[in-house]
């Protein structure tokens, strides 16, 4: 599953070039609202595209892709980003685990390769080793790069949080992987980091990351990591 | 009249954190919201448990005491009122994530269902010809 919010420029290559090494898997466009061409771009470049009615966010367009995958019955999903920076080569180390039984969920690290790392920032930098420090300590799960959204899921996973997610309220889109992360250590799923390759973004600019959402991530961070405690 | 102040203050704090416990619990409000009406909640408690700390507080602003009981129960009122609207927010935004979810899935649906009528259109022109 590819989510995409405004992305016409680059998410037409990233559909081609997943297609052509994965000939045999069923590309997901996740449209999360966009306000430009990225639909017409997606289904041009071979993709299925699932458009959102509005903007509502990363992890609202990431359970798209889960129930997607629930309600068709996928063996296994992988996330990339529509941005292009992540390499489509890395796909097959996310999935090996998965195939082997090895773990129930996948998750990118560019911690783990020498030239993985990094074109970003040191204080976004800092900011991802001490979350996923924290988390690591706080819940015990062995995490290098918690906030990667290159990962891969099997059936079971799916199937575990999937009922979670649409029984809860909202989770924004900053700290969504950190609470998937410690619902899959409660839960019993097996995680796996596998080294990956982050590419430099060559269009627009990151949305994840503006100054003030670096701002209130720490806010965020606490008041979730309390939540997730109480709960 | 402190120790009506004291018991409806305290009724107040204790009903605010125990609801703000209880929704989290059930995942019906987010962690900051719950940290937010918790800090509420305690602020509550401790100004109506402690009301020498209202005099302090006048003291310290250089401002004159003159809460009335209406005022007061009005405010009280008005606050949990909000908490009520901020838990009702809450669930609607969750449900309409849902739903724009459940579109999302039927375009999904639709689009798969309109590429495999394609496919098999295709296949039994190139069979008849």
């Amino acid at each position: 599953m590819i989510p995409a919010y405004n992305e016409e420029k680059m998410v037409g290559e990233v559909v081609k070039s997943t297609k052509a090494l994965y000939p045999d898997c069923e590309v997901v466009v996740i449209d999360d609202g966009s306000k430009d061409r990225t639909v017409e771009v997606a289904k041009d470049a071979g993709a299925k595209v699932a458009s959102l009615p509005f903007h509502c966010g990363g992890s609202i367009a990431v359970q798209t892709g889960y129930l997607i995958s629930a309600r068709f019955n996928f063996d296994y999903t992988v996330k990339i980003d529509a941005d292009g920076q992540h390499k489509h080569e890395d796909i097959r180390k996310l999935l090996e685990p998965l195939n082997t039984g090895e773990a129930d969920i996948t998750v990118g690290s560019r911690y783990l390769t020498s030239n993985g790392n990094n074109h970003d920032s040191s204080l976004r930098d800092g900011g991802r080793v001490f979350s996923s420090t924290l988390v690591s300590s706080l819940h015990k799960v062995d995490v290098t790069d918690i906030t990667c959204g290159m990962r891969g899921w099997n059936k079971k996973a799916i199937a575990t949080l999937l009922p979670i997610y649409m029984e809860r309220r909202f989770i924004e889109d900053s700290v969504f992987w950190l609470v998937e992360t410690i619902l899959a250590k409660k839960k019993g799923l097996k995680l796996k980091e596998v080294p990956i390759e982050i590419l430099p973004r060559l269009h627009g600019k990151s949305k994840s990351f503006s100054p003030g959402k670096m701002l209130r991530y720490p806010i965020k961070l606490i008041t979730t990591l309390i939540e997730e405690s109480v709960t | 009249m402190y120790e009506r102040y004291t018991l409806i203050g305290l009724t107040v704090s204790i009903v605010l954190i125990v609801l703000d416990f209880y929704l989290l619990r059930k995942r019906k409000i987010q962690g900051r919201g719950f940290v937010l009406w918790l800090i509420i909640g305690g602020v509550i408690g401790l100004f109506s448990g402690i009301p020498a700390l209202f005099s302090l507080i006048s003291v310290l602003f250089g401002t004159e005491n003159i809460v009335n009981a209406i005022m007061a129960a009005g405010l009280l009122f008005f606050l949990l009122t909000l908490f009520y609207f901020y838990y009702r927010l809450s669930e609607m935004h969750t449900l309409l994530m849902k739903l724009a979810m459940e579109v999302s899935v039927r375009k999904y649906n639709d689009s798969r269902q309109e590429e495999k009528e394609k496919t098999e259109r295709r296949e039994s022109t190139s069979h008849e010809n």
